[in-house]
């Protein structure tokens, strides 16, 4: 059993022998090391600072060793010779330099990724033999031109990325909507209207409805739809305070109507959406809650003989709120 | 968080950057008579340019667009719904914008030829410019700025100008396409 092990660890050594002292192998031993010890130290100790420097070690030999590893390999591509080793270290320097701050800003290292890439890749055109410093030939400041150029193009995309995430945090409800005619985004999920927050605003409201009118008489029923206008205006107040303060919150409203005869009525829910919308002037979501007498079982005395119950149909599908301009648009 | 990516705008943008250099490369060649390997890298060199700082203006202006006007933005990049209001400021944009890419590849160019100079270059035609009298070199300056500078604007006139014209052609199909079998 010894021997077995012994004769593998002999054959891994052999196999991964760093051909020089200093060499790239060395390097992700090294960070392998740094690691296994930091590991070592979590298990056995608890000093945190040793154990985070010990694994900043190895963040930093990783990517100085994957950098020298990749220093020579090239892909070509179209005539285009790609070198990836850059790009590769600058991911691994980003995700090391970012990681405390990656909740509070998360589009930092992706932002970053393409400058420090850039940055890494530009160093050995300053450097000669020796190593000494020197100022890039005519040729190799062109091509330095162009690399800064394109990756703080790369980076304005990253950016403009993470701007439409915000919008979307700020705006949710866009989500439920169609990105087809977009010039700009693509969405790879398929739009459900369940992202819609109409969907909450319209559950919250039919519970609140219930809370009202369950259990009432039908005088009182038919007071309340009477004045439906203004009970829910106050029901969207008490949905908008109740759900997350978000910027969108002002592009809804609640609206409801009252259709039929005593002693069935509907209620008609619907939640408006103003907000940008692939459909000219937006959409609105509704449900509509039919009411209903039932009789008392054994009534007692002085209540009435029956009560109103409530029953509300699934949320319909985002209506256009303009039909004219939806149907001559062929969506 | 990560389903909604900006892919139209960057295969947009690849396009549109392509088809600028491939076009003011033409016209840098024909105008200034450089060679074709400089030409092209002139043209992408200034292109990338107004494209990084158009970003640029775009992030920092960003912050500062009134609340209603970001709700037209938002619609106009997530649904491409253009009322009248947004498209007179676009027309608007697109005047400022394309001078302002004149006047920045302009010193783009500019800028460029200086970061390229050579010392060696530098030296030996300074070392001409000593041998020869200060009036001869007045004057053959003053020829030189005149042939040389007002061609050279015109030349960055003319590739601007007939590269935002096939930008504005592309844009123009795309609303021609049918939306269901567009990009």
């Amino acid at each position: 059993m010894l021997e077995a092990i012994k004769r593998f660890f002999e054959q891994f050594w052999t196999q991964f022998k760093p051909p020089r002292s200093f060499s790239w192998q060395t390097l992700i031993f090294l960070s392998l090391f740094s690691w296994g010890m930091s590991l070592l130290n979590s298990v056995l100790t608890d000093t945190e600072f040793v154990q985070d420097f010990l694994a900043t070690m190895g963040w930093f030999f990783l990517t100085l060793g994957v950098g020298w590893a990749l220093a020579d390999f090239k892909i070509e591509f179209l005539g285009l010779k790609i070198y990836p080793g850059p790009w590769i270290t600058g991911a691994l320097t980003c995700t090391f330099l970012f990681e405390g701050l990656r909740e509070e800003f998360p589009a930092l290292p992706f932002v970053s990724w393409p400058l420090i890439s850039a940055a890494i890749a530009a160093v050995p055109k300053f450097l000669k033999r020796g190593p000494e410093f020197k100022v890039p030939d005519a040729k190799g400041r062109q091509e330095l031109v162009i690399l800064f150029l394109v990756s703080i193009i790369l980076s304005c995309w990253f950016s403009f990325h993470f701007l439409l995430q915000d919008w979307l945090g700020d705006y949710p409800s866009i989500l439920a909507d169609r990105f087809d005619r977009s010039a700009f985004v693509i969405n790879t999920a398929s739009p459900r209207v369940s992202d819609s927050r109409g969907v909450l605003i319209l559950n919250l409201a039919e519970s609140i409805v219930i809370d009202e009118l369950e259990g009432r008489s039908l005088a009182e029923t038919e007071l309340w739809l009477f004045n439906v206008q203004s009970r829910v205006a106050d029901i969207e107040k008490q949905v908008l305070d109740r759900i997350s303060f978000l910027e969108e919150n002002v592009l809804w409203n609640l609206e409801g109507s009252v259709s039929g005869n005593a002693p069935r009525y509907t209620l008609n829910l619907q939640a408006i959406w103003q907000g940008p919308s692939s459909q000219t002037g937006g959409y609105f979501l509704q449900k509509p809650c039919s009411i209903t007498q039932q009789p008392v079982r054994n009534p007692p005395a002085a209540s009435p003989p029956t009560v109103s119950q409530i029953e509300c149909n699934p949320i319909s599908d985002l209506i256009p709120l303009n039909p004219i301009t939806a149907s001559s648009q062929g969506s | 968080m990560f389903s909604v990516l900006p892919l139209r705008a960057i295969a947009f943008q690849c396009l549109f950057l392509l088809l600028a250099i491939a076009i003011e490369a033409a016209v840098l060649h024909e105008g200034l008579k450089l060679p074709y390997r400089k030409s092209v890298e002139y043209a992408a060199s200034i292109n990338l340019l107004s494209t990084a700082i158009g970003w640029l203006i775009f992030f920092s202006i960003e912050p500062l667009v009134p609340t209603n006007l970001k709700f037209q933005l938002i619609n106009c990049i997530f649904f491409d719904q253009w009322s009248s209001g947004i498209a007179a400021w676009i027309i608007f944009a697109g005047f400022v914008t394309f001078f302002i890419s004149f006047l920045v590849k302009l010193s783009g160019l500019d800028l460029l030829k200086l970061l390229l100079q050579d010392k060696e270059e530098k030296r030996s035609e300074q070392e001409i410019q000593a041998d020869k009298s200060k009036r001869y070199q007045n004057t053959i300056r003053a020829r030189k700025n005149a042939r040389e500078g007002p061609s050279r604007a015109n030349a960055v006139l003319i590739a601007n100008a007939l590269s935002y014209t096939a930008i504005l052609l592309v844009l123009f199909i795309r609303i021609i396409v049918p939306a269901d079998i567009r990009l």
